[in-house]
């Protein structure tokens, strides 16, 4: 038992975690063209309406729920001081969560059922699906089954999960946790780990900085106005853009 | 003042002969992929019709372009940085594959692997992309020569403002007439699809402007192919990538003619280089309906103007390429002439890519006859023929058949001018008039004070219509591409040693354009 | 120079990089702590080294009541040892209320320290018996504790009143069947009918230093103070005083229900945000008509 939970709590997030940092920075510098979100919509759009939008909302809520649940613990256990509000906190987070559920579900069963989609899956796609639709499923049943998680992650995970980004890997309290919060926490690692494999790298380049750059874009290959002046120095400059 | 150039293409409609030998050459170099089997960078469309993919031109379906919101403000209309954003799980005004066409090839080995059997083997469709066989419900130009006009020609998002005697007159089988529109991308000054792309792959060269897509940043966002009205930004689905018309930028560098355009059969195509003020073009494209076509071409810059020659040269701009805007076949076409207009500048993206429209459906009209003496010669059966009308193609009234042309010139104007026929006629006008100048000349039947007063009310002179003629119908392959030098001794990524790459993967792509995982 | 194999080279190296993290990582895992400290940090809320019984039995001379293996494995899994029947841990078990001692996840090594640390302090003498009895800080014991002291234990277990050094509330794993609390968490224990199994001496023992991981990490920089620990001990006499008078509360499936409702509302939403998206493709109108007409 010590060996596995050795294994689960500190070996895999650390193996997760380096395989993700190497992994996804030789991705993107070696094979930038698979960076991509490899949307289906342009294949079958209906379906994918009632799979994407409630899955996509809803899994981007809980994770930056859990985020915030880690990075600030103090000030999500203040929040859950008065139990109105800890149940609003809980009973959206669950909401969010039946959400991805379902849209995951729906995005799986038109990956199998849909043939053009068909054709463009691959069996990584399949495998992450299933394990995040997984995922999702324990996420569901711990908050339903071991109330309150909000308060308990920020008191015992929290401090699990700093221990583990301070190399200093506590995993005293977590090794007693029921199984399924045991397995949330495994598989949580298992989908870091399989980020630069699969298809999820796309969620490491939202498109945030649309926001506050300009709508149009012009590139020039050299700088126009210096190479016209005899003055200027030669230099020889990349394009950005490539 | 900021001078910048920009290669643009002019298409002179009336020598399009809709042979598709355009498409099938971009086809070939570009587009032969797994992915890129429905996209038709380079496309020939029949007007009256839907186009490709359908109904393209119809914006309260596909959301394409700017819309005007204000005295001096635009926004995308289906996308944008708040719409863009939250409609990227899933757009909603997104193009399918449905909407173009499930591509498809056949199954040739059955024909001659077939075992002996009492039928005939045949070829069956398969599917591109799932590889099962299909039934084959549309292709690219499924809607050629107006074939099932019911569903496509009539369907035309162009006739939206003619009166519905016009629409009928239109299509009338005795009556019609269609035209070939050839589409590539138009390059456009304040392009839609940059606008749109939250990961900002998507980019103008500020050298020669055109528009490109970096591969490598693309994300799939897809809000391009929604942005750009004239649909002309395909999704790969296979790489999870869009692409688009590259101007053959590889060509124009070498100093060639784009695919397309060089092989063009009918000689339709010309490029050159546009001196524009980029300050303005803001403004421009805020600017009321009506003054919308004047405004854009009053941001082209005359090449021969010390002032702007000046300015160009303290932006950066090339000698070379000013002196080919000053040999420019399109500067002459649209702004000597004012004959070239561009495609749908209503979608406010200020296109690059200018049309002269096409006189051939206008020419003849409609006249009414009672050819009672006609009928009586003809045999039994085609007495049931009882119209009362003549397909006058006399030259006689010249003014008179384009008021009453048989095309109606607000379908033109819909297309050409942002619905305004005026501006539709007086290039018509000027179209005319050369020909009668022409005819004139080398006939000799219009006597040349009426050749004047056509001329003169038209608003050219007579060695311009010459010169009209001239670019028209007799030039060269050096006077209808006036392509600037690339000065790829500038471009210092192209100093990387060919060495290196030989043998691995070639120039710029270092990595093979695969799906990924 | 070709570029792929430029990338294998780069990638290796990043491997043995990776490698090497993770092999000084795992120096970590195993840090030598003495017998002391383990036993202040894990034992010390249920056991007295000569100071008489607390929540389980004092440890002195442990080592001569029996052989170090037993303890080993009894620290281990005192559960394990009492299915199997062994006579000893039973009589054990029942002697102390039958209340279990939470699994240890100690190594043999740290065990035997705790072992020898035991035979020093009973070897010790001259210690003062510790004050079984939790007094509040004016001095209030526990039977003059009234409808304040109650009600402040149930603000500080409910969260309404948070605890001194921002402990997490009490409700957050434990639930409490008392008239208006609301439900608590079920990751621990249900507290209801505690007191009268640990005794306010055990309870406190447990509130202020958890002998129980999960609880110990949660409070290990956030400790409960004597007074609060006095109010919380107060509020649980209460509720089990009270217990035989509850319904018992059902807060599971309401949970359920609002969450499905909730989410019927959700997609609700997404479907009116985006009423007028595209449904079908602009063919598919030409489509029908063609199959139509053959």
């Amino acid at each position: 038992m010590d060996l596995l939970n050795n294994f689960l709590f500190i070996a895999l997030p650390y193996v997760a975690l380096t395989v993700f940092l190497v992994g996804t920075i030789y991705r993107y510098r070696g094979t930038k063209f698979k960076f991509s979100s490899l949307s289906s919509e342009f294949l079958e759009r209906r379906k994918l309406f009632w799979g994407s939008v409630p899955f996509h909302w809803g899994i981007i809520i809980l994770f930056f729920g859990h985020l915030i649940g880690f990075l600030f613990p103090k000030d999500v256990l203040a929040w859950n001081s008065e139990p109105v509000r800890l149940l609003i906190l809980e009973t959206s987070a669950f909401i969010f969560g039946i959400s991805a559920f379902i849209g995951l579900f729906n995005l799986l069963l038109r990956r199998r059922t849909n043939s053009r989609i068909r054709a463009v899956t691959s069996w990584m796609d399949l495998i992450i699906e299933v394990i995040i639709l997984v995922q999702i499923f324990i996420g569901l049943w711990i908050a339903f089954g071991y109330p309150w998680g909000s308060s308990w992650f920020a008191a015992v995970l929290s401090p699990y999960l700093t221990s583990i980004f301070t190399l200093n890997p506590q995993i005293d309290a977590i090794s007693v946790l029921p199984l399924v919060i045991k397995l949330h926490i495994s598989l949580a690692f298992l989908i870091v780990l399989l980020i630069p494999f699969s298809r999820l790298v796309h969620l490491l380049v939202p498109p945030l900085s649309y926001l506050w750059r300009p709508y149009q874009k012009v590139i020039w290959y050299w700088n126009r106005k210096r190479i016209r002046n005899p003055k200027s120095v030669w230099n020889i400059t990349e394009p950005k853009n490539n | 003042m900021d001078v910048r150039s920009q290669i643009s293409m002019l298409f002179h409609l009336d020598k399009c002969i809709g042979c598709h030998t355009c498409s099938i050459a971009c086809k070939n170099i570009w587009t032969d992929r797994k992915g890129a089997e429905y996209m038709w960078w380079n496309n020939v469309e029949t007007k009256p019709g839907t186009g490709y993919p359908t109904k393209w031109e119809d914006q309260n379906i596909y959301k394409g372009g700017w819309e005007k919101n204000g005295a001096k403000k635009i926004s995308l209309k289906g996308s944008g940085k708040i719409k863009g954003l939250t409609n990227i799980f899933h757009n909603p005004n997104l193009p399918v594959i449905d909407d173009y066409y499930e591509p498809w090839t056949y199954k040739y080995l059955n024909l001659i692997e077939s075992p002996k059997q009492d039928d005939q083997p045949t070829a069956r469709p398969v599917s591109l992309i799932t590889g099962e066989p299909i039934d084959i419900k549309s292709g690219p130009n499924w809607d050629d020569d107006l074939s099932g006009t019911p569903d496509y020609a009539r369907k035309d998002p162009n006739l939206k403002n003619l009166s519905p005697a016009e629409q009928e007159a239109m299509f009338q089988l005795e009556k019609m007439a269609f035209f070939y529109l050839p589409r590539i991308c138009n390059h456009c000054l304040n392009p839609a699809c940059v606008a749109s792309c939250p990961s900002g792959a998507i980019y103008k060269r500020g050298e020669d402007g055109v528009v490109l897509i970096n591969q490598k940043v693309c994300r799939a966002w897809r809000m391009c192919v929604t942005a750009c009205p004239y649909k002309k930004s395909y999704f790969n689905w296979s790489t999870g990538k869009s692409e688009k018309c590259i101007l053959c930028y590889p060509r124009i560098e070498a100093g060639l003619a784009p695919a397309c355009m060089h092989s063009c059969v009918g000689r339709i195509r010309y490029l050159g280089v546009l001196l524009y003020d980029a300050d303005r073009i803001k403004d421009v494209a805020a600017a009321d309906e009506n003054s919308l076509i004047d405004s854009q071409l009053n941001i082209i810059l005359d090449p021969f103007d010390e002032e702007v020659i000046k300015a160009a040269k303290a932006n950066g701009v090339a000698d070379s390429t000013i002196h080919a805007a000053q040999y420019s076949p399109v500067y002459k076409f649209v702004k000597t002439w004012g004959i070239g207009l561009p495609l749908h500048p209503e979608f406010r993206t200020l296109p690059m890519l200018f049309y002269v429209p096409p006189m051939l459906p206008v020419m003849a009209s409609i006249s009414d006859a009672k050819n009672k003496e006609q009928k009586e010669k003809l045999d039994p059966i085609s007495k049931i023929w009882d119209d009362d009308w003549l397909y006058d193609t006399s030259t006689e009234e010249l003014w008179g058949t384009i008021e009453q042309a048989r095309f109606p010139l607000q379908y033109m104007a819909n297309l050409f001018s942002a619905g305004d026929a005026e501006k539709i006629k007086q290039v018509m006008k000027k179209l005319m008039a050369v020909r009668i100048h022409r005819r004139s000349e080398t006939v000799g039947d219009i006597d040349s004070d009426k050749t004047q007063t056509t001329l003169s009310e038209a608003g050219i002179t007579s060695e311009m219509a010459n010169d009209i003629f001239h670019l028209t119908a007799l030039a060269k392959f050096d006077e209808r591409f006036v392509i600037p030098p690339a000065h790829r001794e500038l471009a210092m990524d192209m100093l990387e040693n060919t060495g290196d790459v030989k043998g691995s993967s070639g120039f710029g792509f270092k990595e093979k354009p695969q799906r990924g995982i | 120079m070709n570029v792929i194999s430029n990338y294998v080279i780069i990638n290796v190296r990043f491997l043995l990089f990776a490698a090497l993290i993770v092999i000084s990582i795992s120096q970590f895992t195993y840090p030598q702590t003495q017998g002391e400290n383990i036993f202040k940090k894990t034992c010390i809320a249920c056991h007295t080294i000569g100071r008489g019984r607390l929540v389980g039995p004092d440890l002195k001379d442990v080592d001569k009541k029996q052989s170090e293996d037993w303890i080993i494995n009894f620290v281990k899994s005192s559960q394990r040892m009492i299915k199997s029947g062994d006579p000893d841990a039973v009589a054990i078990f029942n002697e102390f209320n039958k209340i279990i001692m939470p699994d240890q996840a100690l190594t043999d090594a740290q065990i035997k320290d705790i072992i020898i640390y035991i035979k020093q302090q009973s070897t010790g003498s001259g210690q003062k018996t510790m004050t079984a009895e939790l007094v509040h800080s004016s001095g209030m014991t526990l039977e003059f504790a009234g409808k304040d002291e109650i009600l402040k234990g149930e603000n500080l277990f409910i969260g309404n009143t948070r605890l001194m050094n921002r402990g997490p509330a009490c409700i957050s794993c434990h639930n409490v069947n008392y008239n208006n609390a609301p439900a608590g968490g079920l990751l621990a224990l249900d507290l209801t009918n505690t007191f009268s199994k640990l005794s306010a001496t055990g309870i406190s023992a447990i509130i202020s230093n958890p002998p129980f991981p999960v609880m110990n990490t949660a409070y290990k920089s956030h400790t409960i103070t004597q007074d609060e620990a006095f109010y919380l001990v107060a509020f649980l006499q209460q509720v089990n005083h009270d217990s035989p008078n509850q319904k018992p509360v059902n807060s599971q499936s309401r949970f359920l229900l609002n969450g499905i409702i909730g989410t019927v509302i959700l997609f609700g939403l997404f479907g009116g945000f985006w009423w007028n998206r595209k449904r079908k493709s602009v063919n598919q109108e030409i489509y029908k008509r063609q199959i139509k007409s053959i």
